[in-house]
């Protein structure tokens, strides 16, 4: 039998891709302006999907790729791998929220502790090459414009 | 076919002392900009584009060009030591060039890469110099049906690549497709699947959800590891990269093919680098001797790659100058470069400026040797990467990731479609939903919608005569063909 923590994620992503690839389509047919012609390519490609879909879950409930699936070694199940998706989120708040310099200054050293990085020079020299990046390479080297501070004080 | 007074002319106007300090110049940025996670050749070239004004139109454009060829090779340095094409050409790159990587032979990986990248620039800047008409006629061919076409032939050989998982990537290659046509219709203005967000009005930025897609599993994973590498006492020997460049050199054939293959597909706009990099892989490896193991850290499969994405190059300014038609975000910006200097790209380009045409095209192959020196020089740098250690190597390159995400349009929402994008990825990566399907469907799908519109208006009451086109005859025969060899191999397995 082929283990459930493998056929199910696949099926979550064939639903997941079925549902939304036919809102998608319906959304765009039901569009007041006339949206026909918007769904010359969409609609075949809906129907593409669901035709391909049977057979991905048959891969799934099959034992076809089973071995592969429980060899790769790239479950979410470490630590530091929690950690490291939490963080993304939380990193893109922080940008939104604070700024670029100072979403850096918190995330770089926390997101290196939580990885298990116990050395403060080597964590100081990385959170400060950033800043550096950020400000002299980025803002002043090549003139993009972002936000550097909280809204407001930048 | 060719001029050679004009070549001689063009050869004259080279000669001055700027020319050398730009190609310098510009490749070191362009391999810097490459090598920089999110940061694309577009953007390199738009922000030194205001820094060519007080330049003579060929040292303009010769800056530009450096840029272009280093970031194209610095993008293939992403590739081999962080599984992330820093381009779209350069995603084939992945498949041999990270399992070099991971097995400590990242300085061969990069020599093999960029000796490819050097021959294959070679190679088509001179069939740019010598055959720049007949190769603009040949990618007129190409109209909206035969690149549909060739689009659908291009995800069956890549599922056709991955064997074991063939229906799961035909469904990452059509969910790529979907994905790329949100936003609004070109044909009909109509707002399609952006929930009134006016971040996803234009599409989605279809680079940044590459770098998010491929770069932040490679995070996710090497954060439970030490280093990328296992072998982290290897770090970054310039002597083992040249070693790698001399080895490169030997498989003359798969480095022959793979220009060949990128200078002819190299034309074709949008596609060019990306479908010509996987055709020339999918060539190397069904022509694999025993003992030649494919997707596995094979020296031949970087090398096939590498030398047509960097060979794509000169397809596709043979196309910007022949035709006035830009193939991606980059040759747009170069055809903004000619314009600001009073340069019109199209056919009276040659007539009006061929001098500067072909001292263009001659700088270009000037530029190529001077890549081999200077991307061994970068590349020594950068291959440190490798034994970072995952712990400071992670955060450090999110946040360059991210500031790559904001810097492509200035948007906040670019960061979060990067790492939603991320996610997306990691889980496709995780079970075997082929993540180079889905990029290819994410980068042709905004042609091919166009296409398929003009397709359908001309074609659509009468569609068998499409099969009367020989291109689009020939894609259709050899995608059934693909479907009915992997039915077979399927059945002989299953009765083995």
């Amino acid at each position: 039998m082929t283990r459930p923590s493998v056929t199910w994620p696949v099926v979550a992503v064939v639903a997941i891709g079925l549902v939304w690839a036919g809102h998608y389509v319906w959304s765009t047919v039901t569009n007041p302006l006339d949206s026909e012609e918007a769904a010359w390519l969409i609609r075949p490609l809906l129907w593409s999907l669901v035709l391909v879909a049977p057979f991905v879950l048959w891969t799934a409930v099959g034992r076809t790729l089973e071995k592969l699936e429980t060899e790769d070694g790239e479950s979410l199940a470490p630590l530091s791998r929690k950690a490291y998706v939490a963080g993304l989120p939380l990193l893109a708040v922080a940008i939104w929220v604070l700024g670029f310099l100072p979403a850096t200054l918190v995330y770089t050293p926390l997101m290196c502790l939580a990885l298990g990085e116990r050395r403060p020079v080597a964590i100081a020299l990385t959170t400060a090459i950033l800043l550096a990046v950020i400000w002299v390479g980025f803002h002043i080297g090549l003139g993009i414009r972002m936000p550097l501070w909280p809204r407001g004080l930048g | 076919m060719i001029d050679l007074a004009l070549i001689g002319d063009g050869a004259t106007l080279l000669a001055t002392w700027q020319m050398p300090l730009v190609i310098v110049g510009g490749m070191l940025l362009g391999l810097v900009i490459g090598a920089i996670p999110g940061m694309t050749a577009a953007l390199g070239l738009a922000a030194i584009l205001p820094l060519t004004f007080k330049l003579d139109a060929l040292t303009a454009l010769m800056l530009m060009t450096s840029v272009y060829t280093g970031s194209l090779t610095g993008g293939g340095f992403l590739a081999v030591l962080i599984n992330t094409p820093g381009t779209p050409g350069a995603a084939a790159t992945t498949f041999d060039g990270y399992p070099m990587a991971k097995a400590g032979r990242q300085n061969e990986a990069l020599g093999l890469q960029i000796a490819a990248s050097v021959v294959g620039g070679l190679i088509s800047y001179l069939a740019l110099l010598f055959f720049i008409q007949p190769m603009a006629d040949f990618a007129l061919l190409f109209g909206s049906a035969e690149m549909l076409f060739l689009t659908i032939f291009v995800l069956i050989l890549i599922a056709s690549l991955q064997r074991k998982s063939f229906a799961r990537t035909i469904f990452a290659g059509i969910v790529g497709l979907l994905l790329s046509t949100i936003g609004t219709s070109v044909s009909t203005g109509v707002a399609r699947g952006t929930y009134g967000l006016d971040a996803l009005a234009d599409g989605l930025p279809i680079i940044l959800c590459v770098i998010g897609m491929f770069a932040i599993p490679e995070l996710i994973s090497i954060v439970a590891r030490e280093a990328i590498s296992v072998d982290p006492g290897r770090g970054a020997k310039a002597r083992d990269i040249v070693a790698g460049m001399r080895d490169g050199l030997r498989y003359r054939w798969t480095w022959a093919r793979g220009a060949l293959i990128g200078t002819f597909v190299g034309l074709l706009p949008a596609a060019g680098a990306t479908v010509a990099s996987l055709l020339s892989y999918s060539a190397a490896s069904r022509a694999a001797k025993p003992g030649e193991r494919f997707g596995e850290g094979e020296p031949k499969g970087v090398v096939a790659a590498e030398s047509a994405n960097n060979a794509s190059e000169g397809g596709a300014m043979a196309i910007l100058m022949s035709l006035g038609i830009p193939g991606s975000a980059s040759t747009a910006v170069i055809s903004g470069a000619f314009l600001l200097h009073g340069l019109v790209p199209g056919p009276r380009l040659f007539i009006d400026n061929g001098d500067i045409v072909y001292g263009l095209i001659l700088g270009n192959l000037l530029q190529m040797l001077a890549l081999g020196v200077f991307a061994v020089a970068v590349a020594s740098q950068i291959a440190r990467i490798v034994t970072v250690p995952s712990r400071l190597l992670a955060p450090a390159l999110t946040i360059i990731i991210a500031l790559g995400a904001y810097s492509y349009r200035g948007l906040w929402e670019d960061i979060v479609i990067t790492f939603a994008f991320g996610l997306i990825g990691y889980v496709f990566r995780r079970h075997h939903f082929t993540l180079i399907a889905l990029m290819i469907g994410l980068f042709l799908g905004a042609q091919i919608d166009e296409d398929f519109v003009r397709f359908v208006i001309l074609y659509g009451d009468r569609p068998a005569t499409l099969l009367e086109r020989p291109i689009v005859a020939a894609f259709a025969v050899l995608s059934l063909a693909l479907i009915a060899l992997q039915v077979r191999l399927a059945i002989r397995e299953r009765r083995a």
